[in-house]
């Protein structure tokens, strides 16, 4: 079988070519618009950026997509789900600090002409379980209530790379971001026997100098929220048959060598991630869920960190698929084909040109990982397939995208307020309005180049 | 293939070595810093950072850096060393900064 995957390109020359406007114009090639019938509660999926990360969606794309849910009868909001603690200062690790974060980054109810709300609660407990017994390692999975109860879902993504993931697409838009609290412990591998985070790596006490030589002993201590750490006077102490994998301590860890993580709890990871988009799907039901895929600004890492580095590839276009394997495969194929950014992580990596795997070579925080993980297995258990059919979608006239309070001419908007309320001085200076030299040496100052 | 941290940090210490027998009559500072940088690696050699790729790019340019100074010892072209070795020790200290992973995001 192969899957549709509707898609035009990056450049913009006009209204209709922005990019607003042609996420719109793949949404509706593919579709999506007959998904929702009157009075359906539609939630769209994104991720609303970390605190100081400048790389993320600009509301502008819910909002458009806010706008056609309305339009189609639908009752949108815009969310997103708490995070795992997983650093020493993480800002969306609780719905307040969330809906902090989210609107320092514009999302909120004024942009977005909806809600935006925290997916999965307070805590991050507000869940709906699933069974899963397709599953490649997951047999159940916790899906934020939100995203659960809505009669529809749009998943709107932000195509790039990430730490962990290797890939930050569709997939992982919905098997970590549609997951709640709870339910990233279990698809980061918490409690695992074999795969869990304290299981895998490898804990080296003996260079942890201890409380009478690691001045930082306090700060160490404290990463840990389920309070598993202990530094003694000359070592520490970590209860790891107690660990959820939540991984706020790896900052403090690893920069004293005190930890060594393997490739295999992220392997294991990024399976489940596919496993969990899976859930999803069934959590809001068949043919109920859609993806849009912008792959623009596209980060080595995700909009879940806490900076944006020089993008290591040029805008790639906007995608749509009922299929989020297909999707994102086709993301992945386009960054393939293209030349990486100089000044990039790609240039240090040395993948600059056509043809090279860009993100598991600049991604991952460890070698080893592959950039289809995530797609090999959503093939596996049914999730979609990486076949797929790109079709060019072409342009809509611009009318379709005139500003939308008002579209008549110009002229017929404003020939008579300006007849009433003069903008130009015509009263002043002979008419010409303003106070200007007549003639200026124009060459002078169009040709002075210190080179 | 690119190298790896590890496999920087190895070819770092080689040139550094190399570099060192080539000062015969150079400037002690300068072959303090060598000896001190040598020590540095090798001890970050034990420390998991060197097997992150987050190591791969500021370990690319410090081995670069040291190959530029290993080649200006074996010429005996002198004159570019401090400037050659001041940029060494910028890039060093860039490295054992980064090595501290403060604030670091892999999830």
């Amino acid at each position: 079988m192969t899957a549709k995957v509707y898609y035009m390109d990056a450049r913009g020359s006009s209204p209709q070519t922005s990019m607003v406007a042609k996420m719109s114009t793949v949404f509706e090639a593919a579709g999506f618009d007959s998904l929702i019938k009157p009075g359906d509660v539609v939630a769209i999926k994104l991720h609303c950026g970390e605190w100081n990360n400048t790389a993320y969606l600009r509301p502008v794309y819910a909002r458009t997509l806010v706008d056609r849910v309305k339009a189609a009868g639908g009752r949108p909001f815009v969310c997103d789900t708490t995070t795992l603690p997983y650093n020493a200062s993480p800002s969306r690790c609780t719905e307040l600090d969330f809906m902090a974060t989210a609107e320092r980054n514009g999302y909120n109810a004024a942009t977005l002409g909806c809600p935006f709300i925290c997916a999965d609660g307070f805590i991050g407990t507000d869940d709906y379980r699933v069974d899963l017994p397709e599953g490649y390692i997951l047999k159940e999975a916790y899906i934020a209530r939100a995203i659960a109860a809505a009669d529809v879902l749009i998943a709107l993504t932000h195509f790039k790379g990430h730490p962990m993931g290797v890939i930050g697409g569709a997939i992982k838009n919905l098997g970590i971001g549609a997951q709640s609290k709870r339910g990233k412990f279990n698809v980061h591998m918490g409690g695992h026997p074999k795969y869990g985070f304290s299981t895998d790596c490898v804990f080296h006490p003996e260079n942890c100098k201890g409380r009478n030589g690691d001045k930082g002993w306090q700060m160490l201590e404290d990463s840990c929220p389920f309070g598993l750490i202990h530094v003694t006077d000359d070592s520490i102490e970590w209860q790891r048959d107690k660990c959820t994998s939540c991984i706020a301590c790896l900052g403090a860890m690893l920069g004293r060598g005190i930890v060594e993580l393997s490739a295999e709890h992220y392997q294991a990871t990024n399976a489940a991630i596919a496993d969990a988009c899976l859930a999803t799907t069934k959590a809001v039901g068949p043919g109920k869920v859609c993806y849009v895929n912008l792959a623009i600004d596209i980060s080595a890492s995700c909009d879940c960190v806490n900076f944006a580095d020089v993008p290591i590839l040029p805008h790639l276009g906007v995608f749509a698929s009922s299929d989020p394997v297909a999707i994102d495969k086709a993301c992945i194929d386009k960054a393939m084909e293209t030349a990486g950014i100089q000044g990039s992580k790609a240039e240090d990596m040395g993948v600059l040109e056509c043809g090279q795997r860009k993100f598991e070579t600049c991604s991952p925080f460890l070698a080893g990982l592959s950039e289809e993980t995530q797609l090999n297995t959503g093939e596996i258990i049914g999730l979609g397939t990486r076949k797929y059919e790109l079709l060019t979608v072409a342009e809509k006239k611009m009318a379709d995208f005139a500003f939308p309070p008002d579209p008549r001419p110009v002229g017929v908007r404003f020939r008579h307020i300006f007849a009433k309320h003069q903008p130009f001085p015509y009263d002043r200076h002979d008419g010409k309005g303003f106070l200007r030299e007549e003639e200026v040496d124009l060459e002078r100052v169009n040709t002075n180049y210190d080179d | 293939m690119i190298p790896k941290g590890i496999e920087n940090a190895d070819a770092i210490i080689e040139a550094c070595r190399l570099t060192l027998a080539g000062l015969d009559s150079a400037e002690p500072e300068w072959k303090e810093v060598l000896q001190s940088v040598i020590s540095a690696i090798e001890e970050l050699k034990t420390k998991f950072f060197l097997k992150t790729n987050l190591a791969i790019p500021i370990t690319n340019a410090c081995r670069k850096d040291a190959v530029d100074l290993q080649s200006l010892a074996e010429k005996q072209d002198l004159s570019g060393f401090p400037e050659a070795l001041a940029r060494f020790r910028g890039n060093i200290e860039k490295l054992f900064k980064q090595a501290n992973m403060e604030g670091i995001t892999i999830t």
